[in-house]
């Protein structure tokens, strides 16, 4: 009997145990308006690396921060209403593509103009082809708000980690580029291949090599790619009064 | 001749006449020619003459040489009085009080009983008085004096009845007033000025007005503006000008007065707290001064912050967060201090701290030191216990029961969720928070039709508006459940198809805490407001609307509130008459329709209400009162059914603007008095009886002529000559 109840007791905390290093959510489900998505831009090609690179950004972000973002996040095309499921827009290619329709340009001009934030990733890290295909189409939507080198002392360099200079799966140019409208940068163009840096394939591995600063590098474009992620939710809130004296602290105590 | 002028009564006038003159003249020269054989130079001139005398008399007969005159007749007309009863006829010069000059005068003139006026007092209107008995009754305590207003009221048709003259009793202190500006004309009646005290100037130094803005912002200098004067003998002494706050003086200038006495006075003050402000400008009173009372002056500095200070706590980023805070950011009247949790116990930054751009929350510096700065607190999916907040939240009980503000906006980390059932929190919470529990799926908001009028939820004009444009927004999605709507509470929007207690679960609930105001918003996807696809659906001009309404609700902007009135003056002088008009609505901003209100006085005079008036159909209420006998800050109070609705500030001065400046103007006076056929008289004591004054009026009473020339005599001087000229000529040989 004492086997028994031994066995029974044991297997309820072999149970109890396996249970116990299954994620939990940290938050109770209150519909999915709350959550943040980071929405893949569907232009009909490499959408699934695209959403691929969501996930594992959502998911850094939500390891690494107080955000809360949709693990499995969506697509969405310029031209249809379900674009405006979420102020987060990821627009990633390595190749040119045909000129957008009327409608999506429309939509989005739409999408910036009401708030939105949009991440365009190159992936060729250094190719022609998808690079000139989005500053022509970004000259289309926005011929008044041309893309711009965005300044090392920008609030994405310190909306959650310090940062000197952005890295992908290259190092690639030292600087993003971004369209600003208002007082805040809507688009964010970097040509570093930020999502390379972040894939995994099924078994949980690093599908790229991160070049030419490896493991470290690959951190410091993990940590960018939250910076973005937390610039699109915050805006300039690190440039706030508040937190000045302590950033100026840290910097000056990193140098 | 005074008066006449001539006309010619031949027909076809001044061109005959001349016609007829030339012929004439033509006739008498052939006359001459025809003499001219006669060798007797006494007989050819007296031809000559005769017959030239006897033309012309032909002449001015044929021209009928006719005078005409207007003529008036004098009839007996009324005789108006108009009395000054402004509170400048109270003061005392030399000679005396200028009233009681006044009261003699009339004494003197019913005495005398020959005359019986029609009485007008003037000040700050004119009105009809008795008579009878006015000698005792004059007491003058209006704020204003306004003698255009009154003379043109005697002269006008608005006197009822044809008057012969107008007798105006003042002191003349009403510097605006201008003779030409009076319509006077040849039947007007005549208009005799006595000017009382204009025989004994006044020895006075003033502050006239102050000038300062109504609103001034702590930390900000505001520039109150004193217009300063002196007459009389006080016109070369020195002029010093004090500035007092509360107890104390601030400032002092000495002032440099222009060739009229008068000098404009600036002084710079910093408010440094939120409220009323009252500074008083001051001429230190000197012993030749006959008129103290116009030496202080008060201004009222209602003192805000130049901006909303609002502070907005996040327990993490979200969009709802995010839009949020841009458009508090945005608002330029909004001075924002956010703090969001970025990072909790549990995140793994894989950094080390120096690599992060993270703060520690400085819940200290927010809720012990600057709490009381905010004017708004907004905890926005925030959840209190992991940041060991429990010591803090007594504090903003106790902020929001002192008068401030408080949201908590819904979440998984809001109300139950975030453990606030049984806190402080829950105390001033319009809700009852109860066990967690959340509501998912999507929903359109509807506004409660009760309260579609609410500030917070009128998007439309009108409720069936402000219902179809909630209907159109986008929908949101998920709801945090709470246990109930306290009393007194106010449900602005609800879900439409859940229940709580039998009733649509409440999404919105407002209400008041102490002397402060809260909100619940169960839901965190306003934001799906501002962003969304469709152009007719996305109410981004809404989503502003609704958040700006919000803020200045919770922080009693008055424009917002359900009850107003004004005065229609801010300041006032002892005993005045304050005209007060306001619009009265219930909580549910509705008008309160024929509601009896009570206008009462703070701080009182005594425990009767100032004055009981009943709200029109529209809630409109308009009241006279009295001010208070002490000069200081006053406040009207309105109330219904015993309960404050609301309030309005204003200053009692012993001078006040009647006081203020004393220039007389009597030369204007006399102006007016001369154009009108009157008489005008510098003090009262050669002010002849009021029979003498009440002359009768001139009336046209048609034209009156006469023909000099057409009379039997001049005809016979004419024939006369004519006959001697024949009788001579045909003597003398000639035909």
């Amino acid at each position: 009997m004492r086997a028994v109840f031994g066995v029974r007791w044991g297997r309820l905390f072999l149970v109890l145990a396996c249970l116990s290093v299954v994620p939990m959510p940290r938050a109770m489900a209150f519909g999915d308006a709350a959550g943040v998505e980071l929405v893949s831009l569907d232009l009909g090609q490499g959408v699934q690396e695209a959403r691929s690179v969501t996930e594992r950004l959502a998911w850094e972000v939500r390891k690494r921060s107080s955000v809360e973002p949709l693990l499995e996040p969506g697509r969405a095309r310029l031209d249809k209403a379900s674009l405006f499921r979420s102020p987060f827009l990821y627009w990633r290619g390595d190749d040119e593509f045909p000129p957008l329709s009327d409608e999506a340009i429309e939509g989005l001009r739409k999408y910036v103009h009401r708030g939105g934030f949009i991440l365009i990733d190159d992936a060729t890290a250094g190719g022609e082809g998808f690079d000139r295909a989005v500053r022509r189409e970004l000259l289309r939507a926005f011929p008044a708000m041309p893309l711009k080198p965005i300044s090392r002392d920008h609030t994405i360099y310190r909306s959650f980690y310090l940062l000197d200079r952005p890295v992908g799966r290259v190092e690639g140019p030292a600087y993003l580029e971004g369209v600003t409208y208002g007082d805040r940068i809507a688009i964010v163009y970097s040509r570093h291949d930020l999502g390379g840096a972040l894939q995994r394939d099924s078994l949980g591995a690093w599908s790229q090599a991160v070049v030419p600063g490896g493991e470290g590098q690959r951190e410091r474009a993990i940590r960018l790619g939250v910076n973005l992620v937390l610039y699109a939710l915050c805006t300039d809130y690190k440039d706030d009064q508040v937190h000045a004296p302590f950033i100026m602290r840290r910097r000056g105590a990193g140098r | 001749m005074d008066g006449w002028q001539w006309q010619l009564g031949i027909a076809g006038g001044a061109l005959t006449a001349w016609v007829l003159g030339v012929a004439l003249l033509v006739l008498w020269l052939f006359e001459l020619r025809s003499m001219r054989g006669e060798s007797d130079r006494k007989r050819r001139a007296t031809l000559g003459a005769l017959g030239g005398l006897g033309i012309l008399c032909v002449y001015l007969l044929s021209l009928q040489v006719t005078l005409v005159r207007e003529t008036f007749e004098e009839i007996a007309g009324g005789t108006v009085l108009l009395l000054d009863n402004s509170r400048s006829m109270t003061l005392s010069g030399a000679r005396g009080s200028r009233a009681d000059a006044v009261r003699s005068l009339i004494a003197e003139w019913q005495d005398d009983g020959r005359v019986n006026p029609m009485v007008y007092s003037f000040g700050s209107s004119t009105r009809g008085v008795a008579w009878d008995g006015l000698a005792a009754s004059y007491r003058p305590t209006d704020d204003t004096t306004n003698l255009r207003e009154a003379l043109d009221h005697a002269l006008g048709k608005d006197a009822g009845s044809e008057i012969g003259s107008v007798v105006v009793v003042t002191d003349g202190a009403d510097s605006r007033f201008r003779a030409d500006s009076l319509a006077l004309d040849a039947e007007s009646p005549a208009v005799h000025a006595i000017i009382v005290g204009g025989d004994d100037p006044l020895d006075d130094q003033a502050v006239v007005s102050l000038r300062a803005d109504a609103t001034a912002y702590v930390g900000v200098p505001a520039i109150i503006r004193a217009n300063v004067r002196a007459v009389g003998a006080l016109r070369d002494r020195e002029l010093r000008v004090q500035l007092w706050h509360e107890s104390r003086i601030e400032q002092e200038v000495v002032a440099v007065l222009d060739a009229d006495g008068r000098a404009i006075v600036s002084f710079e003050v910093v408010p440094n707290r939120v409220g009323r402000a009252l500074y008083r400008v001051l001429i230190p009173e000197l012993r030749e001064d006959e008129v103290p009372a116009n030496n202080i002056r008060a201004a009222l500095l209602r003192v805000g912050r130049e901006r909303l200070r609002a502070l907005l706590v996040a327990g993490r980023p979200s969009w709802d967060v995010r839009f949020l805070r841009d458009f508090l950011k945005r608002d330029g009247s909004v001075d924002l201090v956010s703090f969001f949790i970025l990072r909790a116990a549990s995140d793994l930054t894989a950094a080390p701290t120096n690599e992060l751009a993270l703060i520690p929350f400085p819940t200290d510096e927010l809720f012990r030191e600057h709490l009381g700065s905010f004017d708004v607190v907004i905890f926005q999916n925030f959840d209190y216990a992991p940041y060991e907040m429990a010591t803090y939240l007594p504090r903003i009980h106790d902020y929001v029961q002192r008068g401030g503000s408080f949201v908590m906006i819904g979440g998984d980390r809001s109300f139950a969720e975030g453990r606030y059932a049984g806190t402080p929190l829950e105390a001033i919470l319009p809700v009852k928070i109860g066990a967690p529990g959340a509501l998912e799926g999507s929903f359109r908001a509807e506004v409660s039709k009760r309260l579609s009028r609410h500030p917070i939820v009128a998007l439309g004009p009108d409720p069936a508006l402000t219902r179809q444009a909630w209907k159109s927004l986008p929908a949101l999605r998920g709801a945090n459940r709470i246990a109930g709507v306290k009393d007194g509470a106010q449900v602005l929007l609800h879900h439409p198809r859940a229940r709580l207690d039998g009733r649509k679960l409440p999404i919105l609930v407002v209400g008041e805490a102490g002397r402060g105001r809260s909100a619940a918003l169960m839901v965190d996807a306003s934001w799906r407001w501002r962003f969304a696809a469709d152009d007719v659906t996305v109410g981004s001009d809404e989503y502003e609307l609704f958040w700006d309404r919000m803020v200045r609700w919770l922080t009693r902007d008055p424009l917002l509130e359900p009850a107003r009135i004004s005065t229609d003056r801010e300041r006032y002088g002892i005993g005045a008459k304050i005209d007060v008009s306001g619009l009265l609505r219930d909580q549910r901003y509705e008008p309160m329709k024929n509601a009896a209100a009570e206008l009462s006085i703070e701080p009182s005079e005594g425990d009767a209400p100032a004055a009981a008036v009943e709200t029109d159909e529209d809630g409109q209420i308009r009241a006279e009162l009295s001010a208070p006998t002490e000069s200081g800050a006053y406040e009207v109070v309105a109330s219904v059914e015993g309960e404050e609705v609301a309030r309005e500030v204003f200053l009692v001065e012993e001078g006040g603007d009647e006081l203020a400046d004393l220039e007389a103007v009597p030369d204007e006076l006399r102006a007016v008095a001369e154009r009108s056929g009157g008489r005008s008289f510098l003090g009262v004591s050669d002010v002849p009886p009021l029979s003498e004054l009440a002359s009768t009026t001139r009336r046209a009473a048609g034209l009156v002529s006469k023909q000099p020339l057409s009379t039997p005599w001049f005809i016979f001087l004419t024939i006369a000559v004519l006959g001697a000229t024949w009788v001579l000529r045909r003597r003398w040989g000639r035909r």
